[in-house]
Protein backbone atom coordinates (compact mmCIF):
# COMPACT_ATOMS: atom_id res chain seq x y z
CA UNK A 1 0.00 0.00 0.00
CA UNK A 2 2.64 2.53 1.00
CA UNK A 3 4.59 1.43 -2.06
CA UNK A 4 1.66 2.36 -4.27
CA UNK A 5 1.26 5.68 -2.45
CA UNK A 6 4.93 6.49 -3.00
CA UNK A 7 4.60 5.57 -6.66
CA UNK A 8 1.53 7.79 -6.87
CA UNK A 9 3.44 10.69 -5.32
CA UNK A 10 6.27 10.39 -7.84
CA UNK A 11 3.84 10.13 -10.70
CA UNK A 12 1.86 13.21 -9.63
CA UNK A 13 4.99 15.29 -9.07
CA UNK A 14 6.35 14.28 -12.48
CA UNK A 15 2.95 14.99 -14.00
CA UNK A 16 3.00 18.55 -12.60
CA UNK A 17 6.49 19.14 -13.99
CA UNK A 18 5.55 17.54 -17.33
CA UNK A 19 2.46 19.80 -17.51
CA UNK A 20 4.87 22.72 -17.29
CA UNK A 21 7.02 21.29 -20.06
CA UNK A 22 3.87 20.78 -22.10
CA UNK A 23 3.15 24.52 -21.92
CA UNK A 24 6.60 25.21 -23.38
CA UNK A 25 6.83 22.38 -25.91
CA UNK A 26 3.22 21.54 -26.64
CA UNK A 27 1.55 24.94 -26.48
CA UNK A 28 4.30 27.31 -27.59
CA UNK A 29 6.26 24.83 -29.73
CA UNK A 30 9.64 25.57 -28.13
CA UNK A 31 11.73 22.49 -27.58
CA UNK A 32 13.32 22.22 -24.13
CA UNK A 33 15.72 19.49 -23.12
CA UNK A 34 16.67 21.21 -19.89
CA UNK A 35 13.42 21.22 -17.96
CA UNK A 36 14.95 19.24 -15.08
CA UNK A 37 17.13 22.28 -14.33
CA UNK A 38 14.05 24.23 -13.27
CA UNK A 39 12.67 21.22 -11.42
CA UNK A 40 15.98 21.31 -9.56
CA UNK A 41 15.95 25.06 -8.99
CA UNK A 42 12.51 24.70 -7.39
CA UNK A 43 13.65 21.78 -5.25
CA UNK A 44 16.85 23.49 -4.08
CA UNK A 45 15.04 26.76 -3.41
CA UNK A 46 12.47 24.92 -1.28
CA UNK A 47 15.17 22.90 0.47
CA UNK A 48 17.28 25.95 1.31
CA UNK A 49 14.34 28.06 2.44
CA UNK A 50 13.08 25.23 4.66
CA UNK A 51 16.42 24.28 6.22
CA UNK A 52 18.50 27.44 6.37
CA UNK A 53 15.66 29.91 6.00
CA UNK A 54 13.52 28.13 8.58
CA UNK A 55 10.41 28.92 6.57
CA UNK A 56 7.41 26.63 6.45
CA UNK A 57 6.56 25.08 3.07
CA UNK A 58 3.60 27.45 2.74
CA UNK A 59 5.58 30.58 3.52
CA UNK A 60 8.36 29.48 1.21
CA UNK A 61 6.17 28.37 -1.71
CA UNK A 62 5.51 31.86 -3.17
CA UNK A 63 9.25 32.57 -2.94
CA UNK A 64 10.10 29.25 -4.59
CA UNK A 65 7.73 29.99 -7.44
CA UNK A 66 9.12 33.49 -7.80
CA UNK A 67 12.69 32.19 -7.85
CA UNK A 68 11.97 29.57 -10.53
CA UNK A 69 9.95 32.03 -12.59
CA UNK A 70 12.81 34.53 -12.43
CA UNK A 71 15.31 31.84 -13.38
CA UNK A 72 13.02 30.88 -16.26
CA UNK A 73 12.84 34.49 -17.38
CA UNK A 74 16.58 35.12 -17.18
CA UNK A 75 17.55 31.85 -18.86
CA UNK A 76 14.67 31.96 -21.34
CA UNK A 77 15.45 35.44 -22.62
CA UNK A 78 18.73 34.50 -24.32
CA UNK A 79 17.70 30.91 -25.16
CA UNK A 80 14.50 31.74 -26.98
CA UNK A 81 16.40 33.85 -29.48
CA UNK A 82 17.61 30.63 -31.06
CA UNK A 83 15.35 28.04 -32.65
CA UNK A 84 14.83 24.32 -32.96
CA UNK A 85 18.08 22.29 -32.83
CA UNK A 86 19.95 25.26 -31.40
CA UNK A 87 17.31 25.76 -28.73
CA UNK A 88 17.52 22.05 -27.86
CA UNK A 89 21.29 22.30 -27.45
CA UNK A 90 21.06 25.55 -25.47
CA UNK A 91 18.57 24.05 -23.04
CA UNK A 92 20.74 20.95 -22.62
CA UNK A 93 23.56 23.33 -21.78
CA UNK A 94 21.43 25.09 -19.18
CA UNK A 95 20.67 21.73 -17.60
CA UNK A 96 24.35 20.82 -17.26
CA UNK A 97 25.34 24.24 -15.96
CA UNK A 98 22.61 24.29 -13.30
CA UNK A 99 23.42 20.73 -12.27
CA UNK A 100 27.11 21.53 -11.86
CA UNK A 101 26.33 24.68 -9.88
CA UNK A 102 24.37 22.52 -7.44
CA UNK A 103 27.20 20.02 -7.37
CA UNK A 104 30.21 22.30 -7.02
CA UNK A 105 29.00 25.38 -5.15
CA UNK A 106 29.18 24.72 -1.44
CA UNK A 107 26.19 26.98 -0.76
CA UNK A 108 24.07 24.28 -2.40
CA UNK A 109 25.57 21.54 -0.26
CA UNK A 110 27.98 20.30 -2.91
CA UNK A 111 28.11 16.58 -3.49
CA UNK A 112 26.35 15.95 -0.19
CA UNK A 113 23.22 17.76 -1.30
CA UNK A 114 20.80 19.17 1.24
CA UNK A 115 19.21 16.93 3.84
CA UNK A 116 16.91 17.24 6.83
CA UNK A 117 14.16 18.91 4.88
CA UNK A 118 11.11 18.95 7.17
CA UNK A 119 7.77 17.50 6.20
CA UNK A 120 4.99 19.80 5.09
CA UNK A 121 2.62 20.74 7.91
CA UNK A 122 -1.04 21.40 7.10
CA UNK A 123 -3.69 22.05 9.78
CA UNK A 124 -1.19 21.01 12.43
CA UNK A 125 -0.62 17.68 10.76
CA UNK A 126 2.66 16.57 9.22
CA UNK A 127 1.87 15.27 5.76
CA UNK A 128 3.22 11.91 4.72
CA UNK A 129 1.96 8.95 2.71
CA UNK A 130 -1.66 9.29 1.64
CA UNK A 131 -2.11 12.85 2.92
CA UNK A 132 0.99 13.98 1.04
CA UNK A 133 -0.31 12.22 -2.06
CA UNK A 134 -3.57 14.12 -1.65
CA UNK A 135 -1.62 17.39 -1.53
CA UNK A 136 0.28 16.44 -4.69
CA UNK A 137 -2.96 15.54 -6.45
CA UNK A 138 -4.43 18.87 -5.37
CA UNK A 139 -1.50 20.72 -6.92
CA UNK A 140 -1.72 18.56 -10.04
CA UNK A 141 -5.38 19.49 -10.39
CA UNK A 142 -4.39 23.13 -9.99
CA UNK A 143 -1.71 22.77 -12.67
CA UNK A 144 -4.24 21.19 -15.03
CA UNK A 145 -6.76 23.92 -14.31
CA UNK A 146 -4.21 26.63 -15.05
CA UNK A 147 -3.14 24.80 -18.24
CA UNK A 148 -6.75 24.54 -19.32
CA UNK A 149 -7.39 28.20 -18.58
CA UNK A 150 -4.26 29.09 -20.52
CA UNK A 151 -5.45 27.21 -23.62
CA UNK A 152 -8.72 29.14 -23.49
CA UNK A 153 -7.06 32.55 -23.18
CA UNK A 154 -5.76 35.01 -25.76
CA UNK A 155 -2.25 34.25 -24.55
CA UNK A 156 -2.87 30.57 -25.24
CA UNK A 157 -4.17 31.28 -28.74
CA UNK A 158 -1.15 33.51 -29.39
CA UNK A 159 1.18 30.67 -28.32
CA UNK A 160 -0.63 28.12 -30.49
CA UNK A 161 -0.38 30.47 -33.46
CA UNK A 162 3.35 30.93 -32.83
CA UNK A 163 3.84 27.19 -32.61
CA UNK A 164 2.06 26.62 -35.92
CA UNK A 165 3.67 29.46 -37.88
CA UNK A 166 5.76 32.08 -36.15
CA UNK A 167 5.89 34.46 -39.10
CA UNK A 168 2.18 34.31 -39.76
CA UNK A 169 1.44 34.84 -36.06
CA UNK A 170 3.70 37.88 -35.99
CA UNK A 171 1.89 39.27 -39.03
CA UNK A 172 -1.24 39.25 -36.87
CA UNK A 173 0.35 41.32 -34.14
CA UNK A 174 1.56 38.49 -31.89
CA UNK A 175 4.95 39.32 -30.38
CA UNK A 176 7.00 36.11 -30.71
CA UNK A 177 9.47 36.96 -27.94
CA UNK A 178 6.81 37.94 -25.44
CA UNK A 179 4.71 34.81 -25.77
CA UNK A 180 7.58 32.35 -26.02
CA UNK A 181 8.89 33.89 -22.83
CA UNK A 182 5.48 33.80 -21.16
CA UNK A 183 5.10 30.10 -21.95
CA UNK A 184 8.65 29.44 -20.77
CA UNK A 185 8.12 31.25 -17.48
CA UNK A 186 4.77 29.55 -16.84
CA UNK A 187 6.28 26.17 -17.67
CA UNK A 188 9.29 26.67 -15.43
CA UNK A 189 7.05 27.85 -12.59
CA UNK A 190 5.18 24.53 -12.76
CA UNK A 191 8.58 22.81 -12.59
CA UNK A 192 9.37 24.87 -9.50
CA UNK A 193 6.17 23.74 -7.83
CA UNK A 194 6.98 20.12 -8.63
CA UNK A 195 10.49 20.66 -7.29
CA UNK A 196 9.23 22.02 -3.98
CA UNK A 197 6.96 19.00 -3.52
CA UNK A 198 9.81 16.70 -4.48
CA UNK A 199 12.15 18.27 -1.90
CA UNK A 200 9.64 17.89 0.91
CA UNK A 201 8.83 14.34 -0.12
CA UNK A 202 12.40 13.06 -0.42
CA UNK A 203 13.51 15.33 2.43
CA UNK A 204 16.88 15.26 0.73
CA UNK A 205 17.98 16.71 -2.59
CA UNK A 206 21.16 16.24 -4.58
CA UNK A 207 22.31 17.52 -7.94
CA UNK A 208 22.04 14.21 -9.79
CA UNK A 209 18.28 14.13 -9.15
CA UNK A 210 17.95 16.88 -11.73
CA UNK A 211 20.37 15.82 -14.44
CA UNK A 212 19.92 15.62 -18.17
CA UNK A 213 18.37 12.09 -18.10
CA UNK A 214 15.52 13.54 -16.02
CA UNK A 215 14.91 16.14 -18.74
CA UNK A 216 14.80 13.36 -21.32
CA UNK A 217 12.33 11.44 -19.17
CA UNK A 218 10.11 14.53 -18.80
CA UNK A 219 10.17 15.20 -22.53
CA UNK A 220 9.37 11.53 -23.17
CA UNK A 221 6.33 11.87 -20.91
CA UNK A 222 5.05 14.86 -22.87
CA UNK A 223 5.70 13.29 -26.27
CA UNK A 224 4.23 9.95 -25.24
CA UNK A 225 1.06 11.44 -23.80
CA UNK A 226 0.59 13.94 -26.59
CA UNK A 227 2.20 17.35 -26.97
CA UNK A 228 -0.26 20.16 -26.59
CA UNK A 229 -3.05 18.03 -25.14
CA UNK A 230 -4.29 18.76 -21.62
CA UNK A 231 -4.12 15.25 -20.16
CA UNK A 232 -1.23 14.01 -22.28
CA UNK A 233 1.54 14.82 -19.76
CA UNK A 234 -0.44 13.14 -16.97
CA UNK A 235 -0.90 9.97 -19.01
CA UNK A 236 2.76 10.09 -20.02
CA UNK A 237 3.87 10.47 -16.40
CA UNK A 238 1.59 7.60 -15.40
CA UNK A 239 2.86 5.22 -18.06
CA UNK A 240 6.53 6.10 -17.65
CA UNK A 241 6.07 5.95 -13.87
CA UNK A 242 4.44 2.53 -13.83
CA UNK A 243 6.33 0.76 -16.64
CA UNK A 244 9.77 0.81 -14.96
CA UNK A 245 8.15 -0.63 -11.83
CA UNK A 246 6.61 -3.50 -13.75
CA UNK A 247 9.83 -4.12 -15.62
CA UNK A 248 12.01 -3.66 -12.58
CA UNK A 249 14.29 -6.57 -13.52
CA UNK A 250 15.10 -4.61 -16.67
CA UNK A 251 16.20 -1.44 -14.85
CA UNK A 252 19.48 -1.50 -16.71
CA UNK A 253 17.58 -1.07 -19.93
CA UNK A 254 15.41 1.82 -18.83
CA UNK A 255 16.94 4.34 -21.24
CA UNK A 256 16.63 1.80 -24.04
CA UNK A 257 12.96 1.49 -23.18
CA UNK A 258 12.47 5.28 -23.36
CA UNK A 259 14.24 5.43 -26.70
CA UNK A 260 12.19 2.57 -28.13
CA UNK A 261 8.97 4.10 -26.88
CA UNK A 262 9.84 7.49 -28.36
CA UNK A 263 10.72 5.95 -31.72
CA UNK A 264 7.53 3.90 -31.78
CA UNK A 265 5.50 6.97 -30.90
CA UNK A 266 7.13 9.08 -33.59
CA UNK A 267 6.58 6.31 -36.13
CA UNK A 268 3.01 5.37 -35.30
CA UNK A 269 1.43 8.14 -33.22
CA UNK A 270 3.38 11.34 -33.81
CA UNK A 271 0.72 13.37 -32.02
CA UNK A 272 1.10 11.28 -28.85
CA UNK A 273 -1.46 9.00 -27.23
CA UNK A 274 -3.94 11.81 -26.69
CA UNK A 275 -2.92 14.09 -29.54
CA UNK A 276 -5.03 15.01 -32.54
CA UNK A 277 -5.42 12.09 -34.92
CA UNK A 278 -4.38 9.56 -32.28
CA UNK A 279 -5.96 6.14 -31.93
CA UNK A 280 -7.52 7.08 -28.59
CA UNK A 281 -9.11 10.20 -30.07
CA UNK A 282 -10.48 8.25 -33.03
CA UNK A 283 -11.99 5.54 -30.81
CA UNK A 284 -13.50 8.14 -28.54
CA UNK A 285 -15.01 10.20 -31.34
CA UNK A 286 -16.25 6.98 -32.95
CA UNK A 287 -18.19 6.19 -29.79
CA UNK A 288 -19.57 9.71 -29.70
CA UNK A 289 -20.70 9.64 -33.30
CA UNK A 290 -24.34 9.95 -34.02
CA UNK A 291 -24.43 13.26 -32.23
CA UNK A 292 -23.18 16.45 -33.78
CA UNK A 293 -19.92 16.53 -35.64
CA UNK A 294 -17.18 18.58 -33.97
CA UNK B 1 -0.87 55.51 -47.59
CA UNK B 2 2.17 53.36 -48.39
CA UNK B 3 5.32 54.78 -49.94
CA UNK B 4 8.28 52.55 -50.59
CA UNK B 5 11.60 53.96 -51.68
CA UNK B 6 14.71 52.20 -52.88
CA UNK B 7 13.81 48.92 -51.19
CA UNK B 8 16.51 46.28 -51.38
CA UNK B 9 16.25 42.68 -50.20
CA UNK B 10 19.27 40.41 -50.02
CA UNK B 11 19.74 36.83 -48.98
CA UNK B 12 23.42 36.55 -48.18
CA UNK B 13 25.30 37.62 -51.29
CA UNK B 14 22.29 37.41 -53.55
CA UNK B 15 20.15 40.50 -53.95
CA UNK B 16 16.57 39.58 -54.85
CA UNK B 17 15.06 43.07 -54.97
CA UNK B 18 17.23 45.87 -56.32
CA UNK B 19 15.99 49.18 -55.09
CA UNK B 20 12.27 49.18 -55.74
CA UNK B 21 10.14 52.28 -55.26
CA UNK B 22 6.38 52.14 -55.35
CA UNK B 23 3.32 53.72 -53.86
CA UNK B 24 -0.21 52.75 -52.84
CA UNK B 25 -2.56 55.69 -52.39
CA UNK B 26 -5.61 55.78 -50.11
CA UNK B 27 -8.35 53.55 -51.48
CA UNK B 28 -6.16 52.32 -54.30
CA UNK B 29 -5.86 48.78 -55.60
CA UNK B 30 -2.37 48.34 -56.97
CA UNK B 31 -0.83 45.21 -58.38
CA UNK B 32 2.72 44.13 -58.97
CA UNK B 33 2.91 41.55 -61.73
CA UNK B 34 5.90 39.41 -62.41
CA UNK B 35 7.03 35.91 -63.26
CA UNK B 36 8.41 33.26 -60.92
CA UNK B 37 11.52 34.46 -59.17
CA UNK B 38 10.96 38.11 -60.04
CA UNK B 39 11.11 38.98 -56.32
CA UNK B 40 7.40 39.43 -55.68
CA UNK B 41 7.29 37.42 -52.46
CA UNK B 42 10.54 39.01 -51.25
CA UNK B 43 9.00 42.41 -51.84
CA UNK B 44 5.90 41.66 -49.77
CA UNK B 45 7.99 39.86 -47.16
CA UNK B 46 10.06 43.01 -46.79
CA UNK B 47 6.93 45.15 -46.43
CA UNK B 48 5.60 42.86 -43.67
CA UNK B 49 9.02 42.74 -42.01
CA UNK B 50 9.60 39.03 -42.54
CA UNK B 51 12.79 39.44 -44.49
CA UNK B 52 15.49 41.99 -43.71
CA UNK B 53 15.59 44.85 -46.19
CA UNK B 54 17.11 48.26 -46.62
CA UNK B 55 15.39 51.34 -47.94
CA UNK B 56 12.45 53.32 -46.73
CA UNK B 57 8.91 52.15 -46.07
CA UNK B 58 6.52 54.88 -45.00
CA UNK B 59 3.05 53.81 -43.93
CA UNK B 60 0.57 56.50 -43.02
CA UNK B 61 3.34 59.06 -42.68
CA UNK B 62 5.40 56.87 -40.37
CA UNK B 63 8.69 55.22 -41.23
CA UNK B 64 8.11 51.54 -40.41
CA UNK B 65 11.13 49.89 -42.01
CA UNK B 66 12.79 49.25 -38.65
CA UNK B 67 9.67 47.83 -36.97
CA UNK B 68 9.20 44.13 -36.22
CA UNK B 69 6.36 42.37 -38.09
CA UNK B 70 4.02 42.41 -35.09
CA UNK B 71 4.40 46.16 -34.72
CA UNK B 72 3.58 46.66 -38.39
CA UNK B 73 0.54 44.43 -37.93
CA UNK B 74 -0.63 46.58 -35.03
CA UNK B 75 -0.58 49.60 -37.32
CA UNK B 76 -3.17 47.85 -39.47
CA UNK B 77 -1.15 46.04 -42.11
CA UNK B 78 -2.31 42.52 -42.90
CA UNK B 79 -0.99 39.99 -45.37
CA UNK B 80 -2.47 37.04 -47.22
CA UNK B 81 0.77 35.08 -47.48
CA UNK B 82 1.97 32.92 -50.31
CA UNK B 83 0.64 29.36 -49.79
CA UNK B 84 -1.83 30.67 -47.19
CA UNK B 85 0.23 29.78 -44.08
CA UNK B 86 -2.85 29.08 -41.98
CA UNK B 87 -2.36 27.61 -38.49
CA UNK B 88 -2.77 23.88 -39.25
CA UNK B 89 -3.33 22.62 -35.71
CA UNK B 90 -6.01 25.19 -34.94
CA UNK B 91 -9.62 25.00 -36.02
CA UNK B 92 -10.92 27.24 -38.77
CA UNK B 93 -12.67 29.41 -36.20
CA UNK B 94 -9.55 29.66 -34.03
CA UNK B 95 -7.59 30.75 -37.08
CA UNK B 96 -10.07 33.55 -37.59
CA UNK B 97 -9.96 34.48 -33.93
CA UNK B 98 -6.18 34.70 -34.13
CA UNK B 99 -6.79 37.24 -36.90
CA UNK B 100 -8.29 39.70 -34.43
CA UNK B 101 -5.64 39.13 -31.76
CA UNK B 102 -5.03 42.29 -29.76
CA UNK B 103 -7.84 44.27 -31.39
CA UNK B 104 -10.20 44.49 -28.38
CA UNK B 105 -13.26 44.48 -30.59
CA UNK B 106 -15.61 42.52 -28.34
CA UNK B 107 -17.39 39.28 -29.02
CA UNK B 108 -20.37 40.86 -30.72
CA UNK B 109 -18.55 42.77 -33.39
CA UNK B 110 -16.26 39.76 -33.92
CA UNK B 111 -19.35 37.70 -34.69
CA UNK B 112 -20.68 40.36 -37.01
CA UNK B 113 -17.41 40.38 -38.93
CA UNK B 114 -17.50 36.59 -39.08
CA UNK B 115 -21.00 36.66 -40.54
CA UNK B 116 -19.85 39.07 -43.24
CA UNK B 117 -16.93 36.81 -44.11
CA UNK B 118 -19.04 33.66 -44.02
CA UNK B 119 -21.28 35.30 -46.60
CA UNK B 120 -18.21 35.65 -48.83
CA UNK B 121 -16.73 32.24 -48.03
CA UNK B 122 -19.55 29.93 -46.89
CA UNK B 123 -17.22 26.94 -46.72
CA UNK B 124 -15.46 28.49 -43.71
CA UNK B 125 -18.65 28.46 -41.69
CA UNK B 126 -19.36 24.89 -42.70
CA UNK B 127 -15.84 23.83 -41.65
CA UNK B 128 -15.69 26.12 -38.59
CA UNK B 129 -14.85 23.43 -36.05
CA UNK B 130 -12.51 21.46 -38.28
CA UNK B 131 -8.73 21.59 -38.01
CA UNK B 132 -7.42 23.96 -40.64
CA UNK B 133 -4.98 21.30 -41.82
CA UNK B 134 -7.94 19.26 -43.11
CA UNK B 135 -8.94 22.01 -45.56
CA UNK B 136 -8.09 21.73 -49.24
CA UNK B 137 -5.56 24.14 -50.75
CA UNK B 138 -8.26 26.41 -52.10
CA UNK B 139 -10.12 26.43 -48.79
CA UNK B 140 -6.91 27.28 -46.94
CA UNK B 141 -6.43 30.20 -49.32
CA UNK B 142 -9.94 31.43 -48.49
CA UNK B 143 -9.21 31.05 -44.79
CA UNK B 144 -6.02 33.08 -45.18
CA UNK B 145 -7.97 35.86 -46.86
CA UNK B 146 -10.69 35.81 -44.22
CA UNK B 147 -8.08 35.74 -41.44
CA UNK B 148 -6.54 38.91 -42.86
CA UNK B 149 -9.87 40.64 -43.53
CA UNK B 150 -11.41 39.90 -40.15
CA UNK B 151 -9.00 42.44 -38.66
CA UNK B 152 -10.46 45.11 -40.97
CA UNK B 153 -6.96 46.11 -42.04
CA UNK B 154 -5.90 49.56 -43.18
CA UNK B 155 -3.67 48.06 -45.85
CA UNK B 156 -3.96 44.59 -47.31
CA UNK B 157 -1.00 42.83 -48.91
CA UNK B 158 -1.93 39.84 -51.07
CA UNK B 159 0.69 37.37 -52.27
CA UNK B 160 -0.21 35.20 -55.27
CA UNK B 161 -3.68 34.40 -54.06
CA UNK B 162 -4.56 32.92 -57.44
CA UNK B 163 -1.99 30.16 -56.99
CA UNK B 164 -3.67 26.87 -56.13
CA UNK B 165 -7.16 28.24 -56.55
CA UNK B 166 -9.43 26.88 -59.22
CA UNK B 167 -10.13 29.45 -61.96
CA UNK B 168 -13.72 30.04 -60.90
CA UNK B 169 -12.56 30.83 -57.38
CA UNK B 170 -9.83 33.14 -58.62
CA UNK B 171 -12.48 35.30 -60.24
CA UNK B 172 -14.60 35.22 -57.10
CA UNK B 173 -11.73 36.10 -54.81
CA UNK B 174 -10.64 38.94 -57.07
CA UNK B 175 -14.20 40.20 -57.21
CA UNK B 176 -14.29 40.18 -53.40
CA UNK B 177 -11.05 42.16 -53.20
CA UNK B 178 -12.37 44.59 -55.76
CA UNK B 179 -15.59 45.09 -53.83
CA UNK B 180 -13.88 45.61 -50.49
CA UNK B 181 -11.59 48.09 -52.15
CA UNK B 182 -14.46 49.96 -53.80
CA UNK B 183 -17.01 49.83 -51.00
CA UNK B 184 -14.79 50.19 -47.96
CA UNK B 185 -11.91 52.02 -49.56
CA UNK B 186 -9.49 49.30 -48.45
CA UNK B 187 -6.07 49.89 -49.98
CA UNK B 188 -4.71 46.69 -51.52
CA UNK B 189 -1.29 45.77 -52.83
CA UNK B 190 -1.66 42.67 -54.94
CA UNK B 191 1.32 40.66 -56.08
CA UNK B 192 0.44 38.32 -58.92
CA UNK B 193 1.62 36.06 -61.69
CA UNK B 194 -1.87 36.07 -63.12
CA UNK B 195 -1.55 39.39 -64.95
CA UNK B 196 -4.86 39.19 -66.73
CA UNK B 197 -6.99 38.74 -63.61
CA UNK B 198 -5.07 41.24 -61.51
CA UNK B 199 -4.95 43.98 -64.13
CA UNK B 200 -8.68 43.57 -64.61
CA UNK B 201 -9.37 44.75 -61.04
CA UNK B 202 -6.44 47.12 -60.42
CA UNK B 203 -6.26 50.88 -60.61
CA UNK B 204 -2.55 50.89 -61.21
CA UNK B 205 0.13 48.29 -61.70
CA UNK B 206 3.86 47.76 -61.73
CA UNK B 207 5.83 45.12 -63.60
CA UNK B 208 8.61 43.46 -61.62
CA UNK B 209 11.38 41.66 -63.51
CA UNK B 210 14.34 40.01 -61.73
CA UNK B 211 14.14 42.39 -58.82
CA UNK B 212 13.59 45.62 -60.77
CA UNK B 213 10.42 47.53 -61.50
CA UNK B 214 10.59 47.87 -65.26
CA UNK B 215 7.20 49.37 -66.01
CA UNK B 216 4.38 51.13 -64.27
CA UNK B 217 1.14 52.79 -65.18
CA UNK B 218 -2.59 52.53 -64.88
CA UNK B 219 -3.98 49.05 -65.29
CA UNK B 220 -5.47 50.09 -68.58
CA UNK B 221 -2.18 51.41 -69.94
CA UNK B 222 -0.42 48.20 -69.02
CA UNK B 223 -3.13 46.03 -70.52
CA UNK B 224 -2.44 47.75 -73.82
CA UNK B 225 1.32 47.84 -73.49
CA UNK B 226 2.96 45.75 -76.16
CA UNK B 227 5.61 44.27 -73.85
CA UNK B 228 3.05 43.32 -71.19
CA UNK B 229 0.74 41.83 -73.78
CA UNK B 230 3.48 39.66 -75.11
CA UNK B 231 5.23 38.65 -71.91
CA UNK B 232 2.36 38.39 -69.43
CA UNK B 233 -0.90 38.20 -71.26
CA UNK B 234 0.26 35.85 -74.01
CA UNK B 235 -1.28 37.94 -76.75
Amino acid sequence: MSYLVTLGIFISIHAIVACGLNVIVGYAGQISLGHAAFFGIGAYAAALLATRGDLSFWAALPLVLLITATAGLLLGLPSLRVREDFLAITTIGINFIVESLFLYVSFFGGALGIGNIPRIVLFGERLKGPTFLALCLFFLALALLISWGFTRSWAGLACFALRDDEGAAASMGVSPVRFKLLAFVLGTTFAGLGGALYAHHMRFVSASDFGFPVSVMLLSMVVLGGMGSLWGPVLGALILGVLPEIFRPLTEYRLLLYATLLLLMIRFQPGGLLGPGSLARKLFSFRRKGGEVS
Amino acid sequence: MLKVENLRVSYGDIEAVHGVSLEVGPGELVSVIGANGAGKTSLLGALMGWVPASGSIVFDGEEISSLAPHHRARRGIRIVPERARIFPQLSVRENLRAGVYGLKIGEESFRRRLDELYALFPILQERGGQLASTLSGGEQQQLAIARALVAEPRLLLVDEVSMGLMPKLVDEVFAVLRRLNREKGLPVLLVEQNARASLAISDRAYVLETGNLVLSGTAEELEHDARVREAYLGL
